[in-house]
């Protein structure tokens, strides 16, 4: 299993296990989406490598989740797929920050 | 369990796995070989035993039951061999089995208990016909185990006395080596087997993705082009198993103007190549149709909305209006455009990529090009470069590179930049396409008109138009 998911009262907290991001772990990814709270976390702290394939299931997630308004946040990104990101329009719909930044705003 | 027999995802076509199959041939005929000895010793064991000759009822007794481990073994060998060359059928073979194991069971009812192990062969068979190897394994271990309680209750009881336990433990033991034999030769044939089929699989796909490749090269337009005070290199390394990296020149020459692209479809192997041949049709029909970059990228993603399935697309696409030396900038979750002119400057311009969402407006961004100023575009390909250790290229080696060569002719300046990609992945497997395209706006026209610039088209820029192809 790619995910590990930790729940709360009104967040979701969902570390990303493997060190690389493609069709089959995002997919994973998204068949977590159910569990999505309105606050959710993804924990990128394992994450090495995102080839296209991942960076294309990750933005139909986060796209479709804010859609359902859902509040996402990525935590643990190295400076790499921050870039990547950025360039993807990913930030709009997840932005990207530290831990004890987002703790406040899941666990007010 | 395995269902289908191994995962052989795992297995890459190679030269190891010639060797692998090669081994595994000679396991099998070591396997069937001891199987054979195996019988054979039993044989002789039986027909030498004390007193073999002496006593007719059990020399009767013996030689039903060798008789009978002959038939199970002659039924699982040929049947099997015939299943594999001519395609017996399951139900031709369980009915041979079912007749074998009537007279399995006759003959143990004259001979003694020990004849029903002979069954064990039978079950293997019928296991290796359902191609679960797991059960091969266990069957040869369940019969270890039921010849031992077979030989314990029958002692334990008095039973045992159709032949003298002291014969029958050897001939017992060369059973169950030549049950666990079979089982073993049934196993390495049918993994034989499968990799044979897989490597017949791999070979085919093989030239099914030289196939991709050739429809991927033959797509891409001329990599070196040059109108004006403008030129252009293109450099595009395909992966081993294909990519979706792709380069388009939209020709404008009678406006004086020129479109370049880049894009890189989400994915690998012939889809992705499919899916690019298709982006790049629509995007030229849009671009002829339209001047502006943002305009042209929303009229293609709103196309991609309408196909199914379709992976992401991302899509950078400069236009270039040489009467202004304006580069016109749309983006479409692509890498960002750098600009060097004496310094690095890349554009910031992030976009969804193509076909994730309907709706989307691009942004366009003008930038004032000034002669010798060189524009790059690659694909993530460069950036996630990998060596050996699992390091990426990156974009800090990626700056320097660029960097380094600024003032190179686009050519060179292509060709150098892949070549420090190639250095740093130090051989490691190429995971993704790799394209670069550089397009530069020289410091001297030489006052020459366009015309005098031109020379004759190659035959695969026929589509592009009336252009100054190099």
């Amino acid at each position: 299993m790619a995910l590990k998911i930790d729940q709360g009262n009104d967040y979701t907290l969902i570390h990303i296990q493997n060190d690389s991001v493609d069709a089959v772990s995002a997919r994973e990814i998204a068949a977590a989406s159910e569990q999505m709270q309105a606050k959710t976390v993804l924990d990128f702290g394992s994450v090495m490598f995102i080839n296209s394939a991942g960076i294309s299931a990750l933005l139909k997630l986060v796209i479709e989740a804010r859609k359902r308004g859902k509040k996402l946040f990525a935590v643990n990104v190295t400076a790499h797929h921050r870039k990547v990101f950025e360039m993807v329009d990913m930030l709009r719909y997840m932005p990207i920050a530290r831990m004890d930044e987002v703790l406040p705003i899941i666990q007010p | 369990m395995f269902e289908n027999g191994p995962d052989l995802k795992n297995f890459p076509a190679s030269q190891a796995d010639l060797k692998k199959d090669s081994a595994e041939r000679r396991l099998y005929f070591v396997a069937v070989g001891l199987a054979t000895l195996a019988t054979g010793l039993a044989t002789i064991f039986i027909l030498l035993a004390p007193g073999a000759n002496s006593n007719s009822t059990v020399a009767l007794h013996l030689w039903l039951q060798v008789a009978t481990a002959l038939l199970v073994l002659a039924f699982v060998v040929v049947a099997d061999q015939l299943a594999v060359k001519n395609g017996l059928t399951s139900r031709s073979w369980l009915i041979g089995a079912g007749i074998v194991t009537l007279i399995v069971f006759g003959a143990s009812a004259i001979a003694g208990e020990y004849l029903t192990v002979l069954l064990a062969p039978l079950v293997v068979g019928m296991a290796q016909r359902r191609r679960e190897q797991q059960t091969l394994l266990l069957v040869a271990l369940a019969a270890i185990t039921l010849i031992l309680l077979e030989h314990l209750l029958l002692t334990v009881l008095g039973w045992n006395n159709a032949i003298n336990s002291s014969e029958q433990g050897p001939v017992a033991a060369i059973i169950v080596i030549s049950t666990i034999s079979l089982a073993l030769a049934a196993l390495m044939r049918n993994y034989r087997l499968e990799i044979n089929s897989y490597q017949k699989e791999q070979q085919s796909n093989a030239s099914e993705m030289e196939v991709a490749h050739e429809i991927q090269t033959a797509l891409m337009p001329p990599s070196e082009i040059r109108t004006g005070a403008w030129s252009m290199f293109a450099k595009s390394i395909p992966a081993k198993d294909v990519g979706g990296d792709f380069y388009e020149y939209i020709p404008h020459l009678d406006q004086g103007i020129g479109g370049v692209a880049i894009g890189d479809v989400a994915g690998k192997g012939i889809p992705a190549a499919l899916q690019m041949a298709v982006v790049r049709t629509l995007f030229r029909v849009e671009a002829r149709r339209r001047i502006f970059p943002a305009e042209t990228l929303m009229s293609v993603n709103v196309a991609l909305q309408a196909e199914r399935s379709f992976g992401m697309v991302t899509l950078l696409y400069g236009f270039v209006d040489q009467t202004s030396s304006t580069l016109h900038l749309s983006n479409a979750g692509h890498n960002y455009p750098i600009i060097l002119n004496g310094s690095f400057n890349e554009v910031r311009m992030p976009g969804l990529p193509l076909g994730i969402d309907d709706g989307i407006e691009y942004e366009e961004k003008r930038v004032h090009i000034e002669p010798g100023t060189s524009i790059i575009f690659y694909t993530d390909g460069v950036i996630e470069a990998m060596d050996t250790g699992g390091d990426l290229f990156g974009f800090p080696r990626l700056r320097e590179a660029v960097l380094k060569y600024q003032h190179y002719e686009p050519r060179e300046m292509v060709d150098r930049i892949l070549a420090e990609v190639a250095v740093f992945t130090e051989g490691a497997p190429q995971s993704d396409d790799i394209t670069v395209v550089v397009i530069q706006h020289h410091k001297q026209t030489d006052g020459q008109p366009l015309s005098s610039l031109a020379t004759p088209l190659k035959a695969s820029a026929g589509d592009y138009g009336e252009g100054n192809w190099i």
